[in-house]
């Protein structure tokens, strides 16, 4: 899709970033003491990673004028 | 696709975005609140600390990014498509300029297949006109040289999926036209082509065709919005081509009218002064029948003055004609021409006042011309004048055109009375009445002698782009 501006390895990167992330605050949720905030707060933000690497966009690349797709490739609706 | 539907798309198109962009907003929010509220649900026993604040600053700045974002990237997505489509109708303003530029019609036609070649950016371009049995009449082509095309040998006929476009009059639009079902492969010595863009061309007039590209020149497949922007410009050819049309059939016309009137000036002109030449040689063999050598003489010097007057006539003429007919000057040049040419053959001055620039009816030019023409000659041949002046004015849409003299000038109510016949007056009369306008006469023993002719004249250009404009 045209919108995209995350290439595939980029989006792989990032889904395996937010499943580790999530991974690693529900399991230090379980152990941290309860006044740990920073299990929560990386349960929190491994959804950046996880919906951006779903989604294929970077709201951040976006503002940049960033992308990480080969530009080359065919586009239909140019 | 029609253009309007063409049109309808791309309203429709923008109309979506515009669309997008107002329920990303609307969806937005709401997500924002529902990310808010599992937010304040999650960090619920850290809000009075201040890494809880952080945290929830934190995602707050994160949702903003997001939607700011998004709303960004859908406007400068918006902005781009817009500057594409500015750049195109530019292109496309510019390669129809170019294309209007030329009346010829041989020139249009190949004008039309580079700039739409140009336009594209594709390696190849070709354009297909139909007679009426629905065969190629004509085959331009754009991106091949002279040389490849000799050795391909006779152009197409219409078979393959030049035909598909030609008999169903359907744009085509093909990735790779050798995989193609309908086509019938390349003859030898063809350049190899892989991509291929048709679209037909509607004429008004006798003409139908199509315009064909063929590999852009990025290696790339021509897409939907070349598609369209060939469509457009395949409108514009096919005004471009039903000028050059009716402009070569009004040159046939002009041609076609001036030979029928020449041959009318020849009868009614060469032919009478002839009948006087015959007449006059009989007179002479009765005089010297009867031995009067005085008189024979007297009518023999008559005979030799109208022989002499006929000839500088005919000269005249056919210089007249020679400078008329020299294709690519404009008219002002013609007359410019024709007043240089006319003083160097009477030995009398002559001033040209050109106060306007001289424009008149495509067709008229020559006529216009001929009055100017007919109206020197008169001067040279009875004013006995030493200066004329040749005056082109403009005004309420009315060209009009003084030829005076400071001869002897004569009383117009005794002309036709003399004994040599004179067809001159009424040829320019018939001239400018065919023009729409008129032709008027003064003249005063002794005063000179003044012949306006008035016509309608063509809008300049510059005028009527003021006009437009304002």
């Amino acid at each position: 899709m045209s919108f995209q501006n995350v290439s595939r390895l980029d989006r792989t990167v990032r889904i395996l970033l937010g499943l580790t992330m999530l991974w690693a605050g529900w399991s230090a949720g379980a152990t941290a003491p309860e006044t740990a905030i920073w299990p929560v707060a990386l349960r929190l933000f491994a959804w950046l990673p996880l919906l951006t690497g779903l989604l294929g966009w970077c709201p951040f690349y976006a503002i940049l004028g960033v992308s990480t797709r080969n530009r080359k490739s065919p586009s239909r609706d140019r | 696709m029609s253009q309007n539907e063409t049109r309808g798309s791309e309203t429709g198109m923008e109309a979506v975005t515009l669309q997008r962009l107002k329920w990303i907003a609307v969806l937005a929010a709401v997500a924002f609140i529902i990310l808010l509220e599992y937010v304040r649900q999650s960090i619920y026993p850290f809000l009075n600390t201040w890494k809880g604040r952080l945290l929830l600053d934190s995602i707050i700045f994160t949702g903003a990014i997001f939607f700011f974002g998004a709303v960004f990237h859908l406007i400068e997505r918006m902005q781009r498509r817009l500057e594409k489509q500015n750049r195109e109708l530019l292109s496309l303003h510019t390669a129809a300029l170019d294309v209007y530029r030329e009346l010829a019609l041989d020139s249009v036609l190949q004008k039309v297949v580079d700039q739409a070649r140009a336009l594209i950016d594709a390696r190849y371009g070709a354009l297909s006109l139909l007679n009426d049995e629905n065969r190629i009449e004509t085959f331009v082509t754009s991106g091949i040289s002279a040389e490849e095309r000799a050795r391909i040998g006779d152009p197409p006929v219409g078979h393959g999926l030049l035909g598909v476009v030609l008999h169903e009059g359907h744009r085509l639009r093909l990735a790779d036209l050798q995989r193609d079902p309908r086509s019938a492969g390349f003859p030898s010595h063809h350049p190899p082509m892989r991509s291929l863009l048709a679209v037909p061309i509607l004429c008004s007039g006798p003409f139908r065709g199509n315009l064909y590209l063929s590999d852009k020149n990025n290696d790339q497949e021509f897409t939907a919005d070349d598609e369209e922007s060939l469509v457009r410009f395949a409108t514009t050819a096919a005004i471009a081509i039903d000028n050059a049309y009716l402009q070569r059939r009004l040159r046939s016309l002009a041609v076609s009218e001036e030979r029928l009137r020449i041959a009318h000036e020849m009868h009614d002109g060469l032919a009478q002064v002839l009948a006087y030449v015959n007449t006059k040689a009989q007179v002479v063999r009765e005089h010297l029948k009867r031995e009067r050598t005085d008189e024979a003489t007297k009518h023999l010097d008559q005979l030799a003055a109208a022989a002499r007057e006929v000839y500088a006539d005919v000269r005249e003429s056919i210089i007249g004609l020679r400078s008329a007919a020299a294709s690519g000057s404009s008219a002002a040049d013609a007359l410019r021409e024709v007043v240089a040419t006319w003083e160097t053959q009477s030995g009398i001055s002559c001033r040209l006042h050109l106060e306007t620039d001289l424009r008149v009816p495509a067709g008229a030019e020559l006529q216009v011309l001929r009055i100017v023409q007919e109206a020197l000659a008169n001067v040279r041949k009875h004013s006995k004048a030493h200066q004329a002046d040749v005056r082109v004015e403009q005004a309420d849409g009315r060209l009009r055109i003084t030829v005076q003299d400071d001869g002897v000038g004569f009383k117009p109510a005794e002309l036709g009375r003399g004994e040599f016949p004179r067809f001159g007056l009424p040829t320019m009369r018939e001239r400018a009445e065919s023009l729409g306008g008129w032709f008027q006469l003064d003249s005063t023993p002794g005063e000179g002698t003044r012949v306006t002719i008035e016509v309608p004249a063509q809008i300049p250009i510059r005028e009527f782009s003021r006009g437009a404009v304002s």
